[in-house]
């Protein structure tokens, strides 16, 4: 006889249902977005699993939990109704005295579930704007944790340092471009750089990161010398030549002077060369004789060894020399026949020798002048391009386009030179850094590279950064010695 | 009875929070007017015929208020809430105490009672010379028609029903400690025999306010034997008027007999079966517990206002009126709203205030006031 009173509890127990549905889903999502954060602040990945085990887990548990406290027992239903619907603990006296007999005892709870059954059975939904909005903060939580950026390693102090190629850049490196065109490298030389650095430019203007500038003008760099090794010859006939059979000296002579390509050394390096073959008091025609026809054998056999175009300059040059070196072994026989064959096919082989030589000097000017500028415009020190230099020739260093390493001297008061090229300068200047003087040649690469920031962040106008980048271009060509 | 609510009331007041009520609202002031003119509402459930029964009976308990109300508006002008609580000390079972200035109609509102209710009727006018036998009655020596004496115990005015005991606190303290017997147990005790009053019996008393010249203080054991301490006020200017129109024709009062004595003892049995909740019960237990200032726990407003509280008479008082109340009402079940409605009736004559009630110009009523917020708020 309580129909009015168990409608009304079977709508409140329904109402306790959902709102611990709607508690435990809080609660759950509430600790995912704390446990998102808390990873992405401390830098560990939360694993997916874990956070569908915890966000339902604790839905369960605090939806349990918060059942036990909000499903109403008969006495607070009671409550409940006679305070919302303003019934004076009538359905409490109903419910508490259920099991009573009495005159007006019976009365009382029959009218009062009477009146519980006229009522019609309203939504409690005031009550849930509690929970939905605890709900609602949990959701939010978990959206802003999700949005939380993770944060990412910084490698070597530019993985994710931003770049954008200035207009500076872009007109130097066009300058670039337009200067090696119109250079007198060979045309195979320049087509090729040329190549490489339009390349380059359209890839930069994408690139948005500073390594990944860095990487890409590094490789355009490894490139355009790549360039230049496979124009220029003299480095693979001055090889042939040093790894020949009968590896003597007349003919690592010959080598290294074929590979250097600066034509002002050549007509003294012949005539070193000649020397080689000239008698003293430990040495007779017949042994000069012999070295001479040991240093044929070795150059007839590198020369037809040698996989070189045809029309090479330089390797017809040497293969001139050789067929006048073999024609030459068998027309001497005597010392002074063999020198003077010796003067004739040295003279012709300069000759022959010198413009292709030069040619390809200027080739490597060229690739020396583009990669020089590449690392000046995008500020790459030295360290991090990797080594360029050809293979020594048995102790030669660099490219060889000098007279060799050994030949540089190194000047006291600052500043170095391999002859007639002094780069830097001996005219000492106050460095304030060390509160002293100190060589000009000394500090001339830190103002260098001060400058070039300078450049790059755009701090000086552009007529001025031309001003100062001709100005440290001629520094860094260095100073002809007079 | 509505409480006065002077400035300094307000400032006490603001000693307590308002508190929501346990109806989940403030809860109305309290007042003893009864709406009997709706008629209950038929049950839509099928009743048993005991059930049918049972709610005849309520009927007819509504019916008897209804036509003794009735009745009693004839002669008695104004004063619905004394009239709706002495009918419910009536059908409690208790006596009650009226007081106000002379003229307001005291009298007259017991003796219409007692023509409406069919019920022996004695008025005892109290006076400063009135001795105890006078009240309670004394053995005389009568000769018989043989001439021998014998002792005949002659019954004083307090056998009756119903009892007007006009004036009490004109009686001297000896006199009205012989109502003390006869008021708690309706038993009359004399040269060790005790002599059994008819049922009901109320004794209905009036006083003066004690300020007037030639009055006694009733005792507090006395008091205590009072359900209801009423206190009638100087009637309006209308009612005043409706008064004087209704004397011009006749004094006496016109009121019918329309319930006799079984009746009352009827309601009596049926009201003290209306249920009341355990939380009820100690609403109206603490109530009356935090009345008293030297208990440990007991309310702020005791420890500062109150000399000392109320007997345990209060509480039963409390519950068996407000049970009465609640059938009156039209309801079959106690509510806190009967509790505090009836409080200041049931207290006011009960409790002791101290001098910083007098101080705040706190009257009785008000405190009580102040005991039932704080009640609230305690009891939530």
């Amino acid at each position: 006889m309580r129909k009015g009173f168990d409608k009304w509890k079977k709508k409140l127990a329904s109402a306790a249902v959902i709102k611990s549905a709607v508690v435990g889903l809080a609660c759950g999502v509430f600790a995912v977005a704390l446990s998102l954060a808390i990873g992405k602040w401390k830098e560990f990945d939360v694993p997916v699993w874990f956070l569908i085990v915890l966000g339902v887990g604790l839905t369960v548990l605090a939806g349990d939990v918060a059942l036990l406290f909000y499903l109403p027992t008969d006495k607070k239903v009671a409550k409940r109704l006679d305070q919302t619907l303003g019934l004076e603990e009538a359905v409490q006296t109903m419910v508490e005295f259920s099991s009573r007999d009495g005159e007006i005892v019976e009365l009382q709870r029959a009218v009062a579930d009477d009146k519980l059954q006229r009522e019609p059975v309203k939504g409690t939904l005031k009550r849930f704007w509690a929970c939905i909005t605890a709900f609602a903060v949990a959701c939010v939580a978990l959206v802003g944790a999700l949005l939380i950026p993770v944060k990412t390693d910084v490698v070597q102090g530019q993985a994710e340092t931003p770049f954008e190629i200035s207009k500076w850049q872009i007109m130097r490196l066009t300058s670039l471009i337009e200067e090696v065109k119109e250079s007198k490298a060979e045309q195979a030389e320049k087509d090729g750089v040329v190549a490489e650095l339009e390349t380059l430019l359209a890839a930069l203007q994408e690139t948005e990161t500073e390594k990944l500038m860095k990487t890409r003008v590094i490789n355009a760099i490894v490139a355009v010398d790549g360039v230049t090794d496979g124009v220029n010859t003299h480095a693979k006939i001055a090889q042939t030549l040093a790894l020949g059979v009968e590896r003597t000296k007349p003919a690592f002579a010959f080598a290294s002077l074929v590979n250097t390509t600066d034509v002002t050394y050549l007509h003294d390096n012949l005539a070193a060369f000649e020397d080689l073959f000239v008698m003293d008091e430990e040495t007779d025609f017949e042994t000069v004789q012999t070295s001479f026809t040991e240093f044929t054998t070795t150059v007839v056999a590198a020369v037809a060894f040698m996989e070189m175009p045809t029309d090479d300059g330089l390797y017809q040059a040497v293969c001139t020399f050789a067929q006048g070196a073999a024609t030459l072994t068998t027309t001497a026989t005597t010392y002074e026949q063999l020198q003077n064959g010796l003067a004739t096919i040295t003279d012709e082989f300069e000759t022959n020798a010198q413009l292709p030589l030069r040619q390809q000097y200027l080739n490597r000017e060229i690739s020396d002048f583009a990669i020089s500028e590449l690392k000046l415009i995008f500020n790459i020190s030295d360290l991090e391009v990797p080594d360029l230099s050809d293979a020594p020739l048995g102790g030669d260093t660099g490219n060889g386009d000098g007279k060799g390493d050994e030949d540089k001297e190194e000047i006291d008061d600052g500043g170095f030179s391999d002859g007639s090229t002094q780069y830097g300068s001996d005219d000492k200047l106050y460095y304030p850094d060390e509160n002293k003087y100190v060589a000009y040649g000394d500090v001339m690469d830190e103002y260098y590279q001060h400058i070039s920031s300078k450049l790059m962040d755009g701090e000086l106008s552009e007529e001025m950064q031309l001003w100062v980048y001709e100005y440290f271009s001629a520094l860094r060509d260095g100073i002809e010695n007079e | 009875m509505k409480m006065k609510k002077n400035k300094n009331m307000m400032q006490a007041e603001e000693l307590f929070d308002a508190n929501v009520s346990f109806s989940g609202e403030d809860m109305p002031e309290p007042q003893t007017d009864v709406a009997l003119d709706e008629p209950m509402l038929e049950p839509v459930v099928e009743m048993s015929a005991e059930m049918r029964a049972n709610a005849d009976k309520v009927q007819k308990f509504s019916d008897a208020i209804a036509k003794i109300k009735n009745e009693l508006r004839k002669d008695v002008v104004g004063n619905a809430d004394i009239i709706d609580n002495v009918l419910i000390a009536i059908v409690a079972g208790g006596n009650v105490l009226l007081e106000g200035v002379p003229g307001v109609g005291k009298t007259r509102l017991v003796r219409s009672l007692a023509q409406t209710l069919r019920l022996d009727f004695s008025r005892i006018q109290f006076t400063p010379d009135l001795m105890p036998s006078d009240v309670t009655g004394t053995n005389i020596i009568e000769k018989d028609e043989n001439g021998r004496l014998h002792t005949q115990f002659k019954k004083g005015p307090i056998f009756a029903n119903l009892v007007l005991a006009d004036e009490i606190n004109r009686a001297t303290p000896k006199t009205q400690s012989a109502m003390l017997e006869v008021m708690q147990e309706h038993k009359v005790t004399i040269a060790n025999k005790t002599y059994v009053l008819d049922e009901p019996f109320f004794v209905l008393a009036t006083e003066n306010p004690v300020e007037q010249d030639g009055t006694y203080p009733l005792p507090e054991a006395q008091m205590d034997r009072f359900v209801f301490k009423l206190i009638m006020k100087f009637p309006t200017k209308e009612e005043l008027a409706d008064i004087v129109k209704m004397t011009q024709k006749t004094l006496a009062e016109s009121a019918q007999a329309v319930v006799d004595g079984a009746t009352v003892l009827e309601m009596r049995k049926l009201a003290s079966s209306v249920p009341v909740i355990d939380e009820v019960l100690q609403y109206a237990i603490n109530l009356v517990a935090n009345t008293h200032p030297e208990t440990e726990k007991t309310s702020d407003t005791a420890k500062k206002y109150i000399k000392y509280g109320a007997s345990p008479r209060a509480a039963q008082a409390l519950v068996t009126c407000a049970k009465v109340r609640a059938l009156i009402n039209g309801r079959y079940h106690v509510s806190y709203a009967d509790i505090e409605a009836l409080a200041c009736a049931v207290l006011r004559h009960r409790i002791k205030i101290n001098y910083n009630a007098v101080n705040d110009k706190l009257s009785v009523d008000d405190v009580i006031g102040l005991l039932i917020k704080e009640n609230r708020r305690l009891s939530k």
